[in-house]
């Protein structure tokens, strides 16, 4: 054979097996179809180590679906049409969730809290539905399930062969203007607050640009369209009760505004970034920049979405997520990278995943690009939990601190003496005689 | 009745209330923490110390209180399908972090069960414990009852809705049926002073745990369509067939007496409703705080002028009742039934009914006329996976 033969025969070699590994979906998109090794070896790590979720909304779907929410709930077990349930997360390796407390923004559901978020509605109460629902979720399937409310918790799930489930709440919007209610939510279990969904609230501004829009950015609202002070109020206050501030959905003035006062670790519990796909609920390199292991940079994690939406509708692909997350790792390091689904919370997924079932694939091309075991452990949850055990920490060291007295300046109905009855009746004659005065010196 | 009491049965009272706890079953305190402040978790602090009102430490200190029951109360909203939105639940949750905040205070003890209750009393704190003051502040919702259970409630009025009939029979809904069972399924005390007499009747039949009134008088005494009708009084005792629950006496005037209300009567109230039930079917509520959405304040009533119990004023003037029940002739045990042992003991035996019915499930039902759910409009369809969506039509085909 002549030099110029073997060399083309190389090259057709080359080429038969570099397109015997690339598929070509039914799209444009294309994916590294897993080698068998590589799902392999992902397996086996996911078998070795805990892979925490942190964002699956499934408990929405089950309240779209039926007028007895609950009843949905044997779903899990059983088989769901959407993205998450028991089999299939077992079948995926997945070892511990976020289930996320929502509720939509008034405004995407017809309801006009006003310019001042101030008028009355249902949400509170619909919170308190989605709370109940997700206890119920893990009660039904306690064989499976395990409710945690610290890394600790979690891993010990795990290390009994449980999927640890967690609870964040997504939006502000929910909070009924109070950061009383938030200390009750913290006390019903919530772990991360994700300060806005798609709409700006008293406490902070949005991005805006979900599902079902034209994804341009909200119009601002706040002046500097980040946080309120009513807002760094609940920041110090999430510290003190030691739930994670999570800024997906938020501005990058309100990304920025929150790592000027934060004293913890932060949260993106599922995002991509803006430099590989210009979306408004991107993260912008100013903000990568100020997450990392370096002096003054924030300790925080920032987990990768699998929405197709926000990075590249058609075309986005296991590859698209593994790209943004190595760009993270690029930026911030690898001890900052992590993943959140958002199953069941959007209409289509990237390619190559079509839900739990089909983490190994994502993990193997992190095995095939060359991520180490070590880095992979850090990623599926070794971060998150060092970034949770972290705000578990700060929590201590705020233990003296009062909780917060802040009241959302714009309502009017504290004090309430107007409770009191026909000319405050009700009240203790002292109390009257205080209410009253008081009331006389405001005139 | 003049008194009879001595200031050697006050001596006796303070000794057995040093020795077993009073509960009083029903303080409205937070809602007069809201009233006086724009920021109410400041006075969490004050409480402590001296505090406008009826109560505060030292005047508890004074009156040796055991325990205490918060209510958690907002008024009553307009309307008679109570669909109407509202900041309701957002409001009652800022009086639980009140509460749960006030609980962290050293004088105060967070308690759910007589076990908590007796530990805290060992310990000198005054055991604290939450009630609901109507069920107009769960939001319709089945789902609201369970959160505030597991928020550590340990009862909850069946209603502080308006009086007149919105349901047919002026009784008990649907949904109240289903709350009942719930309640009883949670470990949560029925408490039934407020509502009609029909609701009453139907909620104790349909209880299967003890009920509470936790803070209800003797229409006998006094004819108030607040207080306890005899026939349903002749429902509560020790007999065959009959509920186990407590009745608790309160200090409301309006509720005690049209003309003159004084610590006398409130006894009188004791002594009759003790006649109907029995001594171990009663109990002590203040109503401190002075919370109730049905009250008609009196036309001869003056600002200023001191209204109130005369004799029961204020939280360190319980052992002056306690006397006068001495006076009257109950024995030690029976009075350490009344102070607190009575409502101890339904309170063990509503968490006995709990771990009886530990293996029934959650109830799945909804208040049917919201049309809320299932919730499909707007975003809560936006965001769903395809697969739901492709799965939703087929079934709407089917």
């Amino acid at each position: 054979m002549s030099p110029a033969q073997s060399y083309t025969g190389m090259l057709l070699g080359i080429l038969f097996l570099v397109s015997s590994v690339w598929a070509v979906s039914a799209g444009q998109a294309e994916y590294h179809v897993p080698d068998p090794r590589h799902l392999s070896k992902a397996k086996d790590l996911l078998q070795q180590f805990q892979l925490i979720d942190t964002h699956v909304d499934t408990p929405q779907v089950f309240r779209v679906m039926s007028r007895q929410p609950h009843d949905m709930i044997e779903t899990m077990a059983t088989g769901f049409p959407g993205h998450f349930d028991i089999p299939r997360a077992r079948e995926g390796g997945v070892g511990g969730v976020f289930f996320t407390v929502w509720s939509p923004c008034q405004d995407q559901i017809g309801v006009d809290v006003g310019p001042d978020f101030l008028n009355p509605d249902d949400t509170v109460r619909d919170v308190l539905e989605q709370f109940d629902l997700i206890n119920g979720i893990v009660e039904q399937n306690n064989q499976t399930f395990s409710l945690a409310t610290t890394a600790e918790e979690m891993e010990h799930a795990f290390s009994e062969g449980k999927i640890g489930v967690m609870m964040g709440m997504e939006g502000s919007h929910m909070l009924g203007n109070s950061l009383a209610t938030m200390r009750v939510y913290a006390s019903l279990g919530v772990r991360y607050l994700t300060l806005t969904h798609v709409c700006h609230s008293a406490f902070a501004s949005s991005a805006g640009g979900g599902a079902g829009t034209d994804g341009s950015a909200l119009k601002p609202v706040h002046a500097g369209n980040g946080l309120t002070d009513f807002g760094r109020a609940l920041v110090l206050e999430l510290n003190r009760l030691g739930v994670m501030v999570d800024l997906s959905h938020v501005t990058p003035q309100t990304m920025h505004d929150v790592l000027d006062i934060t004293r913890s670790p932060v949260l993106f519990s599922h995002s991509a970034t803006r430099a590989l796909y210009d979306h408004p609920r991107n993260i912008p390199d100013s903000v990568l920049e100020r997450i990392g292991s370096k002096p003054g940079q924030n300790l925080g994690v920032i987990h990768s979405i699998l929405t197709d939406l926000f990075m590249g509708p058609g075309n986005a692909t296991i590859d698209t997520v593994v790209d943004h997350v190595e760009y993270i790792a690029h930026k911030c390091g690898k001890a900052h990278v992590g993943l959140g689904s958002d199953f069941d919370g959007m209409p289509s997924t990237v390619k190559g995943i079509d839900g739990d079932e089909d983490w190994p694939k994502l993990i193997a091309e992190f095995v095939r690009r060359g991520w180490t075991d070590d880095e992979i452990h850090g990623l599926v949850s070794g971060n998150l939990r060092r970034v949770m055990r972290e705000n578990e920490q700060v929590k201590r060291t705020l233990v003296a601190d009062l909780p917060s007295r802040a009241i959302y300046e714009k309502r009017t109905d504290l004090p309430a003496p107007n409770w009191g009855g026909p000319s405050g009746a009700y009240l203790p004659p002292k109390v009257r005689e205080l209410v009253f005065h008081r009331r006389h010196d405001e005139l | 009745m003049a008194t009879s009491r001595t200031a050697q049965h006050r001596q006796r009272a303070l000794a057995l209330m040093t020795d077993h706890p009073l509960i009083d079953s029903h303080v409205d305190l937070p809602y007069v923490m809201r009233a006086l402040t724009k920021k109410p978790v400041e006075t969490v602090k004050q409480i402590a110390g001296t505090f406008p009102g009826d109560v505060d430490v030292p005047r508890m200190r004074a009156g040796k209180v055991g325990g205490l029951f918060m209510s958690v109360w907002i008024p009553c909203g307009p309307g008679t399908d109570f669909l109407a939105p509202s900041h309701d639940v957002r409001d009652a949750l800022e009086e639980i972090d009140m509460i749960q905040l006030l609980m962290k205070e050293s004088d105060f003890q967070a308690a759910r069960s007589a076990a908590d209750v007796r530990a805290a009393f060992k310990a000198g704190k005054f055991a604290t414990l939450i009630g609901v003051e109507g069920g107009h502040m769960l939001g319709n919702s089945l789902s609201v009852l369970r959160i505030w259970a597991q928020l550590a409630f340990a009862s909850s009025a069946g209603s502080g809705g308006p009086m007149t009939a919105v349901h047919p029979g002026n009784g008990l809904s649907k949904l109240g049926e289903a709350l009942i069972g719930e309640m009883n399924r949670l470990g949560i005390m029925v408490d039934i002073s407020h509502v009609s007499d029909e609701t009453m009747r139907q909620a104790i039949k349909l209880s299967k745990a003890p009920v509470i009134f936790s803070h209800s008088n003797a229409r006998a005494e006094c004819d108030h369509p607040r207080n306890v009708p005899d026939d349903v009084l002749e429902m509560i005792g020790s007999g065959e067939g009959k509920n186990r629950g407590v009745v608790q006496c309160v200090f409301y005037p309006a509720f005690t007496d049209p003309v003159k209300p004084t610590l006398e009567r409130v006894a009188d109230h004791l002594e009759y409703m003790a006649g109907k039930c029995g001594k171990a079917h009663v109990g002590i509520a203040s109503d401190f705080g002075r919370s109730s959405c049905h009250v008609q304040p009196r036309a001869d009533r003056v600002d200023g002028m001191e209204h109130g119990v005369e004799g029961l004023e204020d939280a360190s003037k319980y052992p002056d009742l306690i006397a006068e029940m001495l006076a009257r002739g109950w024995t030690d045990e029976e009075v350490i039934g009344l102070m607190g042992g009575n409502l101890l003991r339904v309170m063990d035996e509503v968490d006995e009914v709990q771990l009886a019915l530990a293996g029934e499930e959650a109830s799945a039902e909804v208040y049917e006329e919201r049309t809320d759910i299932p919730a499909v409009k707007g975003a809560w369809a936006d965001y769903l996976p395809d697969a739901v969506r492709r799965y939703l039509t087929q079934n709407e085909e089917k």
